[in-house]
């Protein structure tokens, strides 16, 4: 029985893995709920500013503007990042 | 299952506290990216920032910190 998603430890010194085990746990589920947070973003803005009329499906060009909408999102993510940082 | 022992749980705690201070400053990215990226970022012509938007989304930052430090001082002296 394993709460932490079935890692095996098969060290030879279980407390110590049980504490990476929980150090990874804990890393896996930050970074998840990061991921998710940028992803409902750029979904929200992107859709706004790529659809604003929506049809029965997503057209060849408003895929393309979701794309280039995208890396721009993420490019702005990492200057914000750098501005908030150094001050 | 065992309980760590008192140096284990130790550690645990300032790592998770640690981890915690990194996802609080990516959450408070998340929300400078949001509301900068609504001043500054009208369109998706190209997928790459012009120098005007990487200003702007800089700017917005910066006059966002400055405003909230001048929110503080300004309570601090109003209770003077």
């Amino acid at each position: 029985m394993s709460s932490f998603g079935g890692f095996n430890s098969a060290a030879s010194t279980p407390g110590v893995a049980r504490k990476e085990d929980v150090m990874q746990q804990v890393k896996q589920e930050l970074a998840l709920a990061n991921a998710q947070e940028l992803i409902n973003s750029i979904n929200k803005q992107c859709y706004k500013m790529c659809i604003p009329s929506p049809g029965t499906s997503l057209s060849s060009s408003e895929q393309a503007s979701l794309s280039r909408c995208m890396d721009k999102y993420l490019a702005s993510w990492d200057t914000v990042s750098r501005a908030y940082v150094a001050r | 299952m065992e309980a760590f022992d008192q140096a284990t749980q130790q550690e645990l705690k300032k790592f998770v506290e640690q981890e915690t201070q990194k996802a609080q400053m990516q959450q408070t990215i998340h929300e400078f990216t949001g509301r900068c990226w609504e001043s500054c970022i009208t369109q998706a012509k190209s997928n790459q920032l012009d120098s005007k938007e990487t200003a702007c989304l800089q700017n917005c930052v910066n006059r966002f910190v400055d405003t909230s430090v001048f929110i503080v001082k300004r309570l601090q002296n109003i209770q003077q």
